[in-house]
């Protein structure tokens, strides 16, 4: 990425300014039933400067990266903030700060793979499975990558030089069933760049093979009864409820916006088995999948307790919500694209494990549901969510059942916590999807099995 | 340098080096972008951004790359990276650019009247503060002028230069401790001459949050009628037009109507029309992306489909004539029957605002949760709703219409209205 020398470029007399240039480079190679039919790569590179005067954001941006352009840039922010204080009403004091400075740029020091590589190890992957299980209707074998780079420099002592990036291996395969198409995935991947993360494309045959066999289980597959019921969330889908349920409604933006959860800090909302953290960079000794040290605004990033023990502590925040709620800042504020304005963002957001073993969750219910693989998902201010199920099994008298065919399931998560009754030993991270907020941004999310309530989309 | 001169420059590149076929996407923005946020003029953004995706074919393989830097260096390492790429690919004789082609065309406003934006929100703001003083919410009003353009090796170019403003507003009532379900409206416009307010119902949807502060679910599980909203029915029709009939769908084999053109797929009260120069559409796709002129196509008449919206490598990749490409200007007629008699009409149902879904799977099953949505009974609404789903099929429900609003949702780029279907599976927690 190219980059400039910021300091020397900051405006002088303004209360607040941050100074960006930024790349994102995307990478895909998708194989559809051996076919390429995406090789593909993309940059978006430009500059930014935002700027805060009298309790007002001014914001201008470009995809010309010199120092010409920044300094073109800064003065259009300026304006623009200008502009608005002159209108404005309400001024704030002064933005909060605990900046940082530091360099987190976290490419591969293995050597690098070529682009013919990547293609031969796929095509490799699609052999398998072409004939392995010469009877699909249709395979699919998809990589992306991601790599955002960023250089960032705030007026009040922030400076970081990072690049974070993330890819995955996306199999999927289609069967036609009682005249009926079926379709299941699975992925590998996450944090890293592609030498990062696959080695041998035997490697991802256990994966290949389990995708196979759960969508042959599908042709067996009954509808969910709608309605509450107990149910194990399995340690893939805790994450999506880490997110989901819980997460967006402790932004400290949305607090400010009337989340519900602005009623409850230091009060009860969970069971006491339940603790709820978004983790900056480092769990347990080892990176997350999305690390943040330093975030857009040039704050120390530092992990958010939401939930401890059941009682909700603590808020995710930027600079403005940190300041409006009186809070302490988290470094929470992220900005997709070199155009974009940093918002207060989830980084990994999990939920802690328990002591319990998930076949004892199993075990312990007469009737139920136990949920595996999320898809979508999306939140509300209520704390009333919901989230796609691909894969599950029925649970009778304690044993698994017959696999369901993909359902909904939703609740309001502040109920839901209070349902939890086990919380299993194990984690699992994932990374894979995006979040949307205006902007979209990659996100970490994870956790352990769960045992709760919930209401689960069916026929019946 | 023009932006076509860019491209052609940058085509005669790819074609030095060995590339049979090219085709350029290029587009720029500039977006003047006014935030109200919590409550106030919070931001102003002024966006610049720009995009151009380098498409070659070379002995029937295809790569692609897409730039935003246009500094001699960064195109001639983008032209070796691409041809580069395409030597690693594999053949696939679907791959194809379109036939010669020119046209041009300019709409909208190209320049944001700036002192009229905030006019319009200080209105808007003032009247939020006076009508809906309990609802929390969000809003930006911003304008883009927009240039897009396409050329390829046969000959073929087109561009578009645009302008037009869009309105996002994220809100939610509360009282106390009671608050409403977030919702959220988005369209383009082409002006600033009506009231934020007035435009595309969007006080009645905002008013509609103040009573949705006290909820409850339905009285027990039933299966009745709902009325999906236009914002519903885009999302599910859009799913439908996409995995059932269009690339996706027919590329991985999962689509239920492989090969079924010319006959009735789903309720003879249906009709899908894709059409740029439709009447509200401000936001008008004149070209697609596969570099093809977009023109009115009926894409379902009375539940008939009458053309798969496939781009040129799906069509050629399945055998089929690309005959009108993916839907960019989503239109359904107007039924002759008002929302408050479509209402009217149902003994116990649901009048259903929102869903937040998981996409529906290949078969066309879904559940989804309804949001900011009534309960119907005895032909009047009776109370919001909360912690309600909906499951059913998408293929049955767009089988089982018993009619459409006279009412339409213009978001720009489609006009559509509310969409009544007749028994859907509804259970309560």
């Amino acid at each position: 990425m190219q980059t400039l020398a910021l300091s020397k470029l900051l405006p002088a007399g303004t209360d607040y300014t941050e100074l960006k240039v930024q790349e994102n480079r995307n990478t895909t190679i998708a194989l559809l039933n051996g076919s390429i039919v995406a090789n593909s790569s993309a940059s978006s590179a430009g500059l930014m400067c935002r700027t805060y005067a009298q309790g007002l954001w001014g914001l201008a941006s470009s995809p010309l990266i010199s120092e010409a352009s920044l300094q073109q840039v800064t003065q259009k922010a300026i304006a623009n903030a200008r502009l608005l204080s002159s209108k404005a009403k309400d001024k704030l004091s002064k933005l909060p700060a605990r900046p940082a400075r530091g360099e987190y740029l976290l490419f591969s020091p293995k050597a690098r793979v070529s682009n013919q590589q990547k293609i031969e190890f796929l095509m490799e992957l699609d052999n398998y499975i072409a004939s392995k299980y010469p009877e699909l209707a249709s395979r699919v074998v998809n990589f992306s990558q991601l790599e955002m780079e960023k250089q960032i420099l705030t007026s009040d002592g922030g400076d970081l030089t990072g690049m974070t990036p993330r890819c995955f291996i996306v199999v999927m395969m289609s069967v036609v069933h009682e005249g009926q198409p079926l379709q299941h995935h699975d992925f590998i991947g996450g944090l890293g760049q592609w030498e990062d993360n696959f080695d041998q494309p035997s490697t991802l045959y256990p994966t290949i093979d389990k995708v196979y066999q759960e969508l042959m289980e599908k042709k067996e597959a009954v509808f969910a009864r709608g309605g509450t019921f107990d149910c194990v969330l399995d340690s893939r889908l805790a994450g999506i409820l880490s997110h989901e349920a819980i997460g967006h409604t402790t932004e400290g933006d949305i607090v400010l916006k009337g989340s519900i959860a602005g009623d409850f800090l230091d009060q009860p909302v969970a069971s006491e088995l339940v603790t709820l953290i978004d983790v900056a960079n480092t769990w347990e000794g080892r990176l997350c999948p999305q690390p943040v040290f330093i975030d857009d605004e040039g704050t120390e990033a530092v992990d958010a307790v939401i939930i401890e023990n059941g009682i909700l502590k603590s808020y995710m925040h930027d600079k403005e919500s940190a300041l409006r709620l009186g809070l302490p800042l988290t470094g929470n504020a992220r900005g997709y694209d070199y155009s974009d304005e940093p918002l207060v963002r989830m980084r990994n957001t999990m939920i802690v494990p328990g002591k319990d073993k998930l076949q004892d969750m199993i075990a312990s219910i007469e009737d139920g549901y136990y949920l595996i693989q999320p898809s979508n998902g999306q939140a509300d201010w209520t704390s009333e969510f919901m989230f796609g199920v691909n894969q599950g099994y029925e649970i009778k008298n304690g044993a698994l059942g017959k696999p369901i065919k993909e359902t909904t399931i939703s609740g309001i998560a502040f109920d839901l916590l209070k349902t939890i009754s086990m919380v299993s030993d194990d984690m699992n991270w994932t990374s894979i999807g995006m979040c949307g907020k205006k902007q979209m941004m990659p996100v970490g999310m994870g956790g352990p099995a769960v045992k709760c309530k919930i209401n689960i989309g069916g026929r019946s | 340098m023009t932006q076509r001169n860019l491209m052609q420059e940058i085509q005669t590149k790819l074609l030095d080096q060995g590339a049979d076929k090219v085709a350029l996407n290029y587009s720029s923005r500039t977006q003047e972008e006014f935030n109200l946020i919590y409550k106030q003029l919070n931001l102003l953004r002024t966006v610049q951004t720009n995009s151009l995706s380098l498409i070659v074919i070379k002995d029937s393989k295809q790569a692609s790359t897409r730039i935003n830097q246009f500094d001699p260096d960064s195109i001639d390492t983008a032209v070796a990276e691409v041809m580069q790429a395409v030597e690693n690919s594999n053949p696939d004789p679907a791959f194809d650019i379109s036939p010669p082609d020119e046209g041009s065309w300019t709409t909208g406003a190209p320049e944001p009247d700036v002192d009229k934006v905030i006019l319009r929100l200080g209105e808007f703001s003032g009247q939020m503060a006076d009508l809906y003083p309990s609802v929390l919410y969000d809003a930006i009003l911003s304008h883009h002028k927009y240039y897009g353009a396409y050329l390829n090796s046969n000959g073929t170019f087109f561009e578009h230069d645009q302008g037009l403003y869009n309105l996002t507003v994220q809100f939610s009532a509360r009282m106390g401790r009671k608050m409403s379900s977030f919702n959220y409206v988005g369209f383009a416009f082409p002006d600033l001459d009506r009231e934020l307010l007035g435009i595309n119902f969007t006080g009645e949807f905002i008013r509609q949050s103040t009573e949705q502060t006290v909820t409850q679910p339905v009285p027990s599980n039933f299966t009745g009628p709902v009325i999906l909203a236009p914002f519903v029915v885009m999302q599910l029709l859009g799913d439908f037009l996409q995995r059932q009939v269009g690339d996706s769908g027919l590329l991985t084999k999962s689509s239920r109507f492989p090969d079924h053109l010319g006959q009735k797929i789903l309720d003879e009260k249906l009709t899908v029309i894709n059409d740029p120069q439709a009447e509200g559409i401000c936001d008008p796709g004149y070209f697609s992306s596969d570099g093809f002129r977009m023109h009115r196509e009926t894409v379902i008449a009375n539940g008939v489909l009458k053309h798969y919206p496939i781009n040129l490598y799906a069509a050629n990749k399945t055998g089929k004539a690309r005959t009108m490409g993916n839907v960019m200007n989503l239109i359904i007629p107007a039924g002759d029957t008002s929302l408050a008699e479509l209402i009217r009409s149902i003994p116990q149902g649901i009048l259903c605002m929102r869903v937040s879904a998981g996409n529906p799977n290949a078969n066309g099953d879904i559940s989804a949760v309804v949001k900011n949505s009534y309960y119907i009974k005895d032909g009047a609404i009776a109370y919001p709703i909360s912690e309600t789903m909906l499951n059913g099929n998408l293929v049955d429900m767009l089988n089982s219409i018993s009619g459409f609003s006279s009412e339409r949702y213009y978001s720009g780029d489609s006009a559509v209205p509310y969409l009544q279907v007749k028994d859907i599976y509804i259970s309560r927690k």
